[in-house]
Order: structure tokens, then sequence, then C-alpha cells
């Protein structure tokens, strides 16, 4: 996970915006990819990636300098997130419909868009089975590398919540597969 | 001797097994084709959410939130400015409205209800210049008093048919 220096830290917590602006430069790929991945919409994964960023600038001051930047910044994208989730409730139709409006957007070479395609819509439909706060722990762990005690900070639950979750999450993506494979 | 549900449990949880009981799991994935498949796509299925692209937003994003931040800025300085105007009128409101109960409260209504007694002594004191002012304005204050009694009757018919009138359009709704 990318690191930051604490003194761009300090100096954005203190008002710089030119430092914050650094801050976001340095992690708007995470942010983004981790908003993408639990909305799966180009546009809405924009806004939430900036609410995250405004969140942050907004209440710097209860930042804890002795945690990571990385867990803080990427707690704050997952509970916007699993909130904007919970609220739209999207059917998985508008999904498909979402990825196969989008992806044609990026113009990488034809064969890699086919390619990438595919497998976006394998890796969308295998996390838009699991429910908002599964999918930000499969997605924290697997991704981000976060520890069960890092994604319990992250998510606001408990460590054994934690291994519940994922073992149900592990045990949702293997039987998909398993039914894809029948 | 585990049952098949542990072998599963062992596939799906992360924890470390002893060496003993990986050689237990190994041989049971030998030879229960269901477990071998529940291990192999969750093996497949954590190496290609590992492995897959991270998606990058489009050019521009901090330009965007420099943007924003201008944006969102200035909005936040005018709803405090809306708030603190808010908190002032506020303010007035409730000291204006405090005033209007201390002044019409029981303890003052007694001190005017005195005042007025006061008044009324005077008045009493000064009967005699009164009642020649009386004898003088006898006619014109008896046309006055009848004009004021008929007023009130006008005023009480009125109201009264207003009243009979709402009854009967709210039993009509």
């Amino acid at each position: 996970m990318i690191n930051i220096s604490p003194d761009i830290i300090e100096q954005a917590q203190n008002g710089d915006e030119e430092s914050f602006a650094l801050i976001v430069e340095t992690y708007q790929n995470p942010v983004y990819n981790l908003c993408y991945r639990m909305l799966y919409n180009d546009r809405e994964a924009e806004d939430a990636a900036q609410e995250t960023f405004w969140k942050a600038w907004s209440n710097f001051s209860k930042y804890d300098s002795n945690r990571s930047f990385s867990t803080w910044i990427l707690s704050i994208a997952a509970h916007h997130c699993i909130d904007q989730q919970r609220k739209k409730r999207v059917p998985e139709v508008e999904i498909d419909e979402t990825m196969e409006e989008i992806i044609p957007e990026r113009t990488p070479l034809p064969e890699d868009d086919v390619i990438r395609q595919e497998e976006e819509l394998r890796l969308k439909k295998m996390l838009a089975q699991l429910s908002e706060i599964d999918r930000a722990a499969i997605l924290l762990r697997y991704w981000y590398d976060f520890s069960d005690r890092e994604i319990a900070e992250n998510l606001s639950l408990s460590e054994s919540a934690v291994k519940s979750r994922l073992f149900r999450a592990r045990k949702s993506l293997a039987q998909l597969w398993y039914e894809r494979s029948e | 001797m585990n049952t098949h549900e542990e072998f599963e449990r062992w596939i799906l949880e992360e924890e470390a097994l002893s060496p003993e009981e990986t050689q237990r799991l190994s041989r049971h994935i030998a030879e229960c084709e269901s477990c071998r498949t529940l291990q192999e796509n969750l093996n497949q299925n954590l190496a290609f959410i590992k492995n897959s692209s991270m998606i990058k937003p489009a050019a521009g994003f901090v330009a965007r939130w420099q943007q924003q931040l201008a944006l969102r800025t200035k909005e936040k300085q005018e709803s405090e400015r809306i708030r603190l105007i808010l908190g002032v009128l506020g303010l007035m409101s409730v000291l204006s409205i405090s005033s209007c109960l201390v002044i019409f409260s029981p303890g003052n209504l007694v001190n005017t209800g005195l005042r007025l007694s006061n008044l009324l002594k005077l008045v009493a004191i000064n009967i005699h210049q009164l009642k020649t002012m009386l004898s003088v304005l006898k006619i014109p204050l008896l046309i006055f008093s009848a004009g004021s009694v008929i007023l009130m009757i006008v005023y009480v018919l009125v109201g009264a048919l207003s009243a009979v009138t709402i009854k009967r359009i709210r039993k009509g709704a």
C-alpha cells in the first residue's frame, strides 16, 4: 500500500490545500478503485471518490496520526460506498446495462478491450452476489492486503464478525464458481 | 474422524492448519470430488480477484477535486453565514418573546391593576367635576352609548351567523 510523508499529512491537517492536493494525487487510484469495485459505475465511483476526499478534508482533525493514512482514507471510502449501495439497491440487470455502457468508453486495443470486458463482467458477477459489507471485506483483504484487525477497524466490526463475514463470502464465491463449472 | 463439513470449513477458513491436519485434508481432497472442486474454485477465484487490474479515475481527477474544494468551501461559508443570520434572528425572537412574557407576567399585571385603581381614585375625587361635565354632555353621551350598544349587538349577530355558517360548511364537507 502507498505511503505518504507524515510532513505532508501534517501540513494538510493544518489546512494546506496544496499538501492535500498531493494526498489526493497519491491516493486517487486506490480510493477510486475501491469505489468502482463497490459501485460498478464510473460516474458514481467518481462522485464517491470525490466525496471521500471531501470528508477526509473536512474531518482531518479527527485523523489519528498513529493510524495508517491508507486505512483511514479507505475506511471513509468503504463506509460511503456501503451507504450509497444501501440507498440505491441496484437490481442486477441494471448493473449489467451500466457495465456495457461504461466499458466501451475506455479505449484500449479492441482485443484487450474484449478480454478486459469479459474479466470485468466475471469479477462484477462474483462481487455482485455479496452483501455491501462482505464485498468491502473481500476487496480490502484481497486487493489491499488488510489484516482482520484492519478490516474490523475499517468497517466498524469486531474481528470475529470479520472472520465470519470473510468465511461466508469465500463460501459464496466458491459456490458460484462451482455452479459455473457444473 | 473428520466429517465432510469440517473439511469444507478447513478449505474455506484462512486459519493455518497443523501438518497433521493438512495431511488429512489432502487425503480427503484426493477422495472427495466436491471438496476438490470447492478448493479449486476458491483458489482460482481469489487469484482472479488479486490479479484483477486496478481501475483508475478519468484524467484530471486532482483538478476536479480542486474545483470541488473551491466550490464546496464557498458553499460551506455561505451556509455558515445563513446559519449565523438565522441564529441572530432566532436569538432576537427569543428575546422578544421573553420580554413579552416579562411585561405581561402576573406580577406586572398586578402592578398595572394598582396603577389603574389609582387612576380610578383620582376620577372618584374629581367626580363632582365629572358630574358637571356629564350634565353638559348628557344628550351626546346618551346617543354615543346607544350607538355603542347597537354596534355591539351587530357584532354579536355577525359573529353568531359566521359561527353557524362555518359549522354548516364543515358538516357539508
